[in-house]
């Protein structure tokens, strides 16, 4: 699974160690871990050892990370052969990796092949003669709504085109700045043709815990599905609890499950022949005072309440 | 259509601004502290009564599993951890790498209540190594709240310490796997633990942990906010509630990320929010509607089929991690999932012999399939060495591996006949 491997004939440097900014990142990616649990540093070390040394780790910092983590050499190799993204072998400059996975390949990466082969004259695993690029197939690299996509060294390249990614790989040769993000002009994730949702998102009142929780008898809070005071008109009428302590098996009715069965007790509704006595005011109320979306009217809870009112007499009575 | 005000990410397109108070602004860490003074069981009760289930694939109950960390009054010394997995690898799926990017301080802020809930003063967010970017945003985020006190010691004036790193992964699908991930944060080879132990028992460092999706713990605030009877009234029914972040990518007119109400038809959240397929409805081939583990749906069966959790899984699909890859009459359907077979192959991490050799010698019947090259009894063949690798391994890499191509026989058998008789007739 690893990246580029040494293959052979890969001159390596004598020593590594780290400097600079690299030293004093190395230095805080080791602290971030337990006291004893060095080692979850060697994934940060490795990756910082890459950036140091050009794209690519030499044996030497696979020797130096193992001392200082005091790991085994052999289990350093390990981790690094086992990850994509860590290189043991020099890669070019620009580091294409192209995502080749369905997703991309149903929006057309053969398209992005195509132009690297026409502008750089490479393909997958090669490097360009001149150092200044390296193609590699990579797997899914999570961006798939802006297919097809390609991650040139730590940047998101999206929506491309045979036209589009040409252009960018003329830019880069001609040594220009690469462009990130979407080549269509996209934002981010949204749809090409602009955003359907979030098009006016009113900010959120304050939270305030009274309003959204209120203590009930047994001190627990529950959640408010349940009516402000001043909104009770269509309000069905309410138990204090159950008849005799015991609750109808509201849930079995069909669309309503346990977790709007405990709102309808919020409200003091605990009996089928509440909900069969329902009027369409009545019912229209709970619809909107538990959000249920029209479920009432949809799975028509007031028919069924009634035949599961009547079994329940029938079972009491028989 | 779900209603703007009640979607959660709000800025998921990254139009406003991704910062801590751009975060504030959108109803983030107002009043922290009051629903950590409420205690864990609350919170966990809370979770539990919203229905919220796992949004990486699986959809176990967050609310439970929250439940199995060791409780108070039952801790033996050792630390708790939370372990947030970003490692967004399943292809299709692209809505973690929003959140990142977009709504980082969600994220922050789920995991300070999150790691409360299960009694963790310290929290590591695996991010997969590609995404770069993000995990700068996201580490500028978590700086961010360190520096207003909002984590840290006594976080956010709730008495609770808290820290949060960010670790980078780098390059490997398998650790997305819960386990190859806790292997891979103690620096190893991502390779999947056999379980028991449960992490909850024994995860990070031989401690309690708790491994959640990125989507799963940065809903959390949200929904204790505003309660759980508001989430769990979203979605067709109580078992399948609230809202879900989809990934529509493939052949639709305008592929994108959007939040939509658990259970939305299928044709609706094509059609509303994706503009519909290339080439009309009627050009529709099939759909994978969770990420490529789940197996494909032909066009006469997801017509206006719900999407979740239990709609899909009857329909022997998943909602997985809701990338809904869709696929028009132009699509080679042999070919798209054989690059599937050549995903699984690539990314088996090569501990159990039935996915290690089964991911390959599947890949390479595949091939001879897209070409016609095989005898006609090689695709029974096919489908029983699936169901070999299907529950013979240590993870679910082998499941996955399974079902797309079991899909596919399922559905499209006559498509494979078709090129195999072709092929004979040319011969």
């Amino acid at each position: 699974m690893s990246g580029l491997a040494a293959g052979g004939a890969v001159e390596q440097p004598d020593s590594f160690a780290f400097d600079g900014e690299y030293g004093r990142a190395a230095d805080k990616a080791v602290d971030r871990y337990p006291e004893g649990r060095q080692a979850s540093a060697v994934l940060p070390l490795l990756d910082l050892a890459q950036r140091q040394h050009g794209g690519w780790v030499p044996q030497a910092a696979i020797e130096h990370i193992a001392g200082r983590l005091g790991m085994a050499k052999i289990r350093v190799m390990e981790v690094a052969t086992f990850y994509t993204m860590i290189n043991l072998a020099p890669v070019g400059r620009y580091h294409l990796q192209v995502c080749g996975t369905t997703p991309c390949m149903l929006r057309g990466i053969g398209e992005v092949f195509r132009a690297i082969r026409d502008e750089t004259g490479i393909g997958p695993g090669e490097t360009s003669e001149d150092g200044l690029f390296t193609c590699t197939e990579v797997e899914c690299l999570g961006a798939c709504v802006n297919a097809p996509m390609v991650q040139v060294n730590d940047d998101f390249v999206e929506d491309l085109t045979y036209e589009n990614f040409s252009g960018l790989l003329r830019t880069l040769k001609n040594g220009g700045e690469l462009p990130t993000g979407s080549l269509v002009g996209r934002h981010s994730s949204e749809p090409e043709d602009g955003a359907r949702t979030l098009i006016d998102v009113p900010a959120p009142p304050p939270f305030d815990p009274a309003v959204v929780y209120r203590l009930n008898g047994a001190g627990a809070p529950v959640a408010a599905g349940s009516p402000a005071p001043a909104e009770n008109e269509g309000r069905p009428a309410a138990l204090d609890g159950p008849r005799g302590g015991n609750a109808d098996a509201l849930a079995r009715i069909r669309g309503l499950g346990p977790k709007i069965e405990s709102a309808l007790h919020g409200i003091g509704i605990y009996h089928f022949d509440q909900i069969a006595a329902w009027t369409p005011e009545e019912k229209d109320w709970v619809n909107g005072a538990l959000k249920l979306g029209g479920r009432a009217d949809r799975d028509d809870w007031v028919a069924q309440a009634a035949a599961l009112a009547n079994a329940e007499a029938g079972e009491g009575t028989a | 259509m779900l209603d703007d005000r009640d979607r959660i990410f709000t800025n998921l397109y990254g139009f406003d601004d991704w910062g801590l108070e751009g975060a504030r602004r959108r109803g983030d860490w107002d009043q922290t502290a009051w629903f950590i003074g409420q205690g864990r069981a609350w919170i966990c009760q809370q979770i539990k009564d919203s229905g919220l289930r796992g949004r990486g694939g699986a959809g176990f109950p967050t609310g439970l599993k929250w439940s199995f960390m060791p409780p108070d009054d039952k801790r033996d010394g050792r630390p708790h951890y939370l372990v947030v997995n970003a490692d967004e690898s399943e292809p299709g799926t692209c809505k973690d790498r929003d959140i990142m990017r977009h709504d980082p301080h969600k994220l922050v802020e789920g995991c300070l209540i999150a790691g409360f809930a299960m009694g963790a003063h310290a929290a590591y967010i695996y991010v997969r190594g590609e995404f770069y970017r993000e995990a700068e945003r996201l580490q500028a985020a978590v700086d961010q709240a360190y520096g207003a006190g909002l984590i840290g010691r006594n976080a956010s004036g709730s008495g609770w310490d808290f820290d949060i790193h960010v670790h980078r992964g780098a390059g490997a699908y398998i650790c997305g796997e819960e386990t190859a991930l806790l292997e891979s944060l103690e620096g190893k080879k991502g390779q999947p633990r056999l379980k028991p132990p449960f992490p909850a028992n024994a995860g990070l460092y031989g401690c309690p942990t708790t491994v959640n999706n990125v989507e799963s713990i940065a809903v959390a605030p949200t929904i204790l906010r505003r309660g759980p009877s508001w989430f769990a009234g979203i979605g067709r029914d109580a078992r399948n509630t609230g809202t879900k972040l989809f990934c529509i990518s493939g052949h639709v007119n305008a592929p994108c990320n959007v939040e939509e109400a658990m259970g939305i038809p299928f044709r609706e959240l094509i059609e509303k929010h994706a503009g519909g397929v290339r080439g009309g409805w009627d050009n529709l081939l099939a759909v994978i509607p969770g990420g490529s583990s789940v197996p494909c749906l032909p066009s006469d069966i997801c017509q206006d089929m719900p999407m979740d959790f239990d709609t899909l899984a009857g329909l022997k699909s998943g909602l997985g991690t809701a990338a809904v890859i869709v696929m028009d009459k132009s699509t080679d359907i042999v070919n798209a999932i054989c690059r599937l077979s050549k995903f699984y192959m690539h990314e088996s991490c090569g501990q159990c012999t039935p996915c290690r050799e089964g991911t390959g010698w599947m890949w390479r019947v595949m091939t001879r399939l897209v070409r016609g090259d095989a005898d006609i009894g090689e695709i029974d063949m096919l489908e029983e060495v699936t169901y070999q690798v299907e529950g013979h391994t240590i993870c679910a890499l082998g499941d996955a591996a399974a079902w797309p191509i079991q899909g596919l026989i399922r559905h499209f058998r006559p498509e494979l006949e078709r090129r195999i008789l072709e092929r004979k007739v040319a011969a």
